[in-house]
């Protein structure tokens, strides 16, 4: 159940974020980034369904210009429901970074990782609304 | 070097973080395009980034640590740095702190880095309680992600407190972490729960759905310990609006129904409710879900399922891929309930089988099975042979095939527009089948379940055994190419099972596998390459050679042909077996087939066949041999010899030992032969020798092989309670003694009055008497005697269906042969059946497709029902899930908390819920004062819904229900287990 990682990868599969939820070592999951790249750059998006089979787990993934963001959710969790999660996430960023770029989340990996802590701790989705999120982040910055 | 690099470790002190950290990236960016270069690059910033770090200023460490979060991401193990993330984590700037814990989130959370956790716990302390709202939110989802058991010892009761914080934010946070704290630390969660329970009640409504969030995972894990919050979450559920939060009630309500069987008439109404009248396409299917996964669908909610089908096919008329494959999912799972009405879809279900979407293909395949039919079993696996086909040929043959789907939708239309209930499907667009590459996984996964559809149920859905052994002779033809050896042993394997089954085929099946071995088109490398089947098809030949003589071979599709000349054909084409023994000497590969694994198994059904081949000709012979005749058979019978001498120094023993007692009964042969040949003189024909005769070929041909059930070992187990040592009754081995006494006096005179009526079958079968030995069949026995013809064929008939349920059953050779006949006779007419049902469909059904073919089908002895066959599935089912998945959290510490057992403050609650229940007065007092506060605060909603009044029925019911349940589960257990007692009956019942 829930969220057991989000990935963001480009097309080359360079990690551009990585966030485990649980506790696995740096050779797997390098392994892991490998195989997930593999599986979904070779899908065609637009007739091919947005959810690979990925171990005994399932990946819930997107793609936005050249980023795939990618979660992994346990087969008995709801796929629709999680491939929401992504454009929520996405918009986050777009409205934060004023139109989101592949850089923008290069050079801001560390912004990047304080909104997604925003929207999911721990791997439970724990806020599904982007206004109350972005004023959340915004108070962030203001303090700092 | 390049200059860049110079630059970069050139760099000035003191320059600020931002700066610093752009210049790695940009420098890494650089070089992105040359690996090596890369690689130089990140070692020699991690190696800058060490000597950085000896500096004792806090501003230029926190600048490192974030440079090697980031480097983090490129796959370098990070966990010697843990000490300064502590440093800067414990910096009072939040600017540093928060570097701090961004670090430590990444690479402290990695295994083994408990010591560095440890000297943590304290910041973490004095985080959690800090008054800025800010730092404190830090320390939590640093909590939630780096948590170990002895962090969750020393911090859940910080965490605890923190869910009465005046900042919303923070409570949610909170409850959140709470989760992973339980999950390490699983024994805290009796004390602490309660507490996370209040939280429902929380007037932020995300505090709530991240309360929710938490029982869902908790409940997922020991869905009993909820049962009681069903009343709140049902209210919670009809009050929101937040679907995440319903989505997640729903998941909660499957677990909850799971173990409460009740409350699935509370609960169905409302989530079909929802289900209609929500427009958030999740949510259906989570409300599908819902139903499904909580057992809440059972064979008579016909309406329900009805609905849901109905939603799930608009998911499929929607051209998203999505929607289709999660519908996909939610409908295999629906066909284990209500096969009969996805049926009626299987058109458009089978349409997935095509998709372009190779997910969907796949997950299609699990469904087929309840889909396949006779009617459609060979569009199916025309659909699935087809994915085998090298690519650049697929798109030719899937352009026949597409056309036909053109003309059957056509068809299909103008047939079906008065049949109401089925317009809907006409609806659906048809879908053309596109080439795709598929990998070999995908393509055994393929062969694999067009094998297990037709296999499936004792070949109940082949129309027409030529048809399927062609398709299985592609599935060879199209494995040459691209190898995976287990195809060909798979089909070998059916080719074998067929051939026992089905005695029809054999003569088809035994030319093919002629073929496969010695066939001339075949080379010696291709026959080398299809090692795996050898075994399996030079067996059918050795066994079945006979079968091959006297059948006609039907050539499957092309059976159009004029049947006379084709007989013609057949019996000139047919191989001979000094023509199969011929090529057998000159293939010289079989000596080397010991490279290969199971190699050895494969020469010795070589061997044995070979030997086999030798009896059947010589009985088909017949008892007198001419000159000719002798001749032939001596030179056979050298050539084997020759044939065996180079396998009598094989260095497997198995193979050496085969080869050597063969050669020796091969020369006793040869010289009674040969001694034979010396009698025979000047007259035209001599009797055949006897030890060939009546000995030799008997060892092969005696008995005929019989399909046996594979669970059949299995199912006889002893049962737990059955008491072998001690006697029920003392006397009744002296009555069955006298008993047995008397039968046998009986069958004497029955085999003398009914001469050859059975003679052999009473003999072989004194266990069946034994069984029957009661006064009233004594008398019945003796009616007999009086012999009514119809009596005695009654009996006979149901001595035979006896005998087949019987595993225990050991005759003698001519008895068993018998019964095997008298098993033929009952087989036909109740296969007969079947074939006039077939016949009947056949009037109706297109000229282009396979035509059905009467067929008989042997039984598998000991029967084939479904529990017998269970039996190993199960095993390998189980055997799957013991494959457990690395990223799963592992949530088995839960399990064993039991949250209503009475010990709840100690916090002990590990092996709690294999005990017994104990209900004391304490605990009945407690669940009544819970009953009184869920009455009252359901009551202060009655007023807005007289429904809930119902609700409180229900609390008070599941409350008593989780108090009686574990006694409900042994009492299942016995009942399991009476049953398998009963199922054993059966079988002992006629030992």
């Amino acid at each position: 159940m829930a969220i057991q990682f989000i990935v963001i990868l480009n097309r080359q599969g360079r990690l551009r974020l990585a966030k485990w939820y649980t506790a696995i070592g740096e050779s797997q999951q390098r392994q892991t980034i490998k195989t997930i790249h593999k599986l979904i750059s070779s899908r065609d998006h637009r007739k091919q369904s947005n959810f690979v089979l990925f171990e005994n787990s399932r990946l819930v993934y997107k793609r936005y210009n050249g980023l795939f963001f990618v979660l992994c959710i346990s087969l008995e969790d709801n796929e629709l429901g999680y491939l929401e999660v992504i454009p929520l996430f996405v918009e986050i960023l777009d409205s934060y970074f004023d139109g989101v770029c592949e850089l923008d989340i290069v050079f801001n990996f560390y912004k990047v990782y304080r909104i997604l802590d925003e929207i999911v701790v721990g791997g439970e989705l724990q806020d599904t609304n982007k206004t109350t999120i972005l004023n959340r982040i915004y108070a962030w910055d203001k303090f700092a | 070097m390049p200059s860049s690099q110079m630059m970069v470790r050139l760099q000035p002190f003191g320059i600020s973080f931002d700066q610093s950290l752009e210049s790695l990236i940009k420098g890494i960016r650089e070089r992105s395009k040359d690996s090596e270069k890369l690689a130089a690059f990140l070692d020699d910033s991690i190696k800058e980034c060490k000597d950085d770090l000896k500096d004792a200023d806090l501003e230029k460490k926190s600048m490192v640590i974030l440079k090697l979060a980031y480097l983090e991401m490129y796959g370098y193990d990070m966990s010697w740095c843990s000490f300064n993330i502590l440093e800067v984590l414990s910096s009072p700037k939040f600017q540093h702190k928060r570097i701090g814990y961004l670090a430590a989130v990444q690479i402290l959370q990695r295994q083994n880095n408990d010591d560095a956790l440890m000297l943590m716990t304290n910041q973490l302390k004095k985080d959690l309680n800090s008054s800025n709202s800010i730092e404190c939110s830090l320390a939590i989802s640093g909590i939630a992600s780096v948590v170990s058991t002895e962090l969750a010892h020393d911090i859940g009761g910080d965490l605890v407190r923190l869910l009465n914080h005046s900042k919303p934010f923070i409570r949610k946070r909170a409850v959140l972490a709470l989760y992973k704290i339980f999950l390490k630390y699983p024994d805290s969660l009796p004390m602490l729960f309660d507490q996370v329970v209040d939280k429902l009640d929380d007037p932020d409504t995300s505090v709530v759905s991240a309360t929710v969030n938490v029982i869902c995972e908790l409940a997922h894990a020991n869905p009993k310990n909820y049962v009681s919050l069903t009343p709140r979450l049902f209210g919670l559920m009809k009050d929101t609006n937040n679907n995440w939060m319903v989505i997640r009630l729903l998941k909660l309500f499957s677990s909850l129904s799971l173990v409460e069987p009740r409350l699935k008439k509370k609960l169905l109404p409302e989530i079909v409710h929802l289900m209609c009248t929500t427009d958030a396409l999740s949510l259906v299917y989570e409300c599908i879900n819902a139903i499904l996964n909580g057992n809440m669908l059972d064979e008579d909610d016909v309406k329900v399922t009805e609905l849901i089908v109905n939603k799930l096919l608009g998911f499929f008329k929607s051209d998203d891929q999505n929607l289709k494959y999660v519908c996909l999912l939610a409908f295999i799972k629906t066909c284990r309930i209500h096969k009969e009405l996805i049926r009626k879809h299987s058109k458009i279900l089978l349409s997935c089988l095509y998709d372009n979407d190779l997910t969907i293909r796949e997950t299609s395949l699990e469904i087929v099975n309840y889909l396949v039919s006779e009617d459609n079993i060979v569009t199916v696996i025309a659909r699935l042979l087809v994915q085998l086909i090298p690519y650049d040929e697929q798109q030719a043959r899937l352009d026949d095939m597409n056309d036909l789907l053109v003309d059957d939708y056509h068809e299909e239309g103008e047939k079906e527009t008065d049949k109401l209930d089925e317009v809907e499907e006409v609806n659906y667009p048809y879908k053309t089948q596109k080439a795709v590459d598929i990998s070999p996984k995908y393509k055994l996964r393929v062969v694999e379940k067009i094998i297990e559809i037709c296999s499936m149920k004792s070949y109940q859905n082949i129309p027409n055994f030529d048809w399927y052994l062609g398709v299985l002779k592609d599935v060879i033809r199209l494995n040459t190419d691209s190898k995976i050896p287990v195809i060909d042993a798979m089909i070998s394997e059916q080719l074998i099972d067929m051939s026992i089954r089905v005695p029809s085929i054999r003569a088809a099946l035994v030319e093919t596998c002629i073929n496969l071995c010695f066939g001339a088109e075949m080379s010696e490398d291709d026959i080398i390459k299809f090692n795996k089947g050898l075994k399996g098809c030079i067996w059918i030949i050795g066994e079945y050679y006979t079968d091959y003589l006297q059948g006609s071979i039907d050539e499957g599709q092309d059976s159009d042909d004029d049947d006379s000349t084709k007989e013609q054909n057949d019996t000139q084409l047919k191989a001979t077996i000094p023509q199969i023994v011929d090529r057998l000497a000159s293939q010289k590969f079989i000596t080397k087939l010991d490279n290969f694994d199971e190699g050895n198994l494969t020469i010795l059904a070589y061997i044995e066949s070979a030997c086999k081949l030798f009896g059947k000709y010589c009985t088909l012979l017949g008892k007198f041999w001419s000159r000719e005749d002798f001749d032939t058979v001596l030179k056979l019978c050298n050539a084997l010899i020759k044939w065996l001498a180079q396998f009598c120094l094989s260095t497997n023993f198995e193979v050496q030992e085969r080869a050597v007692s063969f050669t020796e009964i091969m020369k006793l042969l040869q010289d009674a032969i040969v001694q034979a040949m010396k009698e025979l003189k000047e007259s035209q024909t001599a009797e055949a020798p006897n030890i060939i005769v009546s000995g030799y070929t008997q060892m092969f041909e005696i008995s005929a092989i019989k399909p046996i059930s594979n669970a059949l070992q299995q199912r006889i187990e002893q049962p737990l309670d059955l008491d072998l040592t001690t006697s029920i009754d003392e006397n009744a081995m002296s009555t069955f003694i006298s008993e047995l006494h008397n039968i046998q006096e009986d069958d004497v005179k029955i085999t003398r009055e009914n001469d050859s009526f059975d003679a052999e079958m009473y003999e072989g079968q004194p266990d069946l008497h034994q069984e029957n030995s009661s006064e009233s069949d004594y008398n019945d026995d003796t009616h007999i005697q009086g012999n009514s013809k119809q009596e005695i064929d009654r009996r006979k008939k149901e001595r035979e269906e006896m005998m087949k349920e019987d595993p225990y059953y050991i005759t003698s050779g001519k008895g068993k042969k018998d019964i095997t006949n008298g098993n033929n006779n009952t087989m036909d007419t109740q296969d007969s059946i079947h074939t006039e049902q077939s016949i009947r469909k056949h009037k109706t059904r297109k000229p282009r497709k396979v035509k059905k073919k009467k067929v008989l089908i042997l039984d598998e002895e000991g029967g084939n029902d479904e529990t017998a066959l269970s039996v190993p599935s199960t095993e390998r089912k189980s055997s799957v899930k013991k494959k457990q998945n690395r990223f799963l959290v592992d949530s088995s510490g839960l399990r064993n908390i039991d949250l209503q057992s009475s010990d709840k403050i100690s916090g002990d609650g590990t092996g709690n819920n294999t005990g017994e229940y104990k209900v004391d007065d304490a605990e009945l007092a407690e669940v009544a004062e819970l009953r009184k506060k869920l009455a009252e605060t359901s009551l202060d909603q009655a007023n807005k819904d007289n429904n809930m009044l119902l609700s409180i029925n229900t609390a008070a019911d599941t409350v008593q229900v989780t108090r009686k349940k574990p006694k409900k589960k042994k009492k299942k257990k016995k009942e399991s287990n009476s049953h398998k007692r009963k199922s054993h009956k059966n079988v002992a019942s006629i030992v």
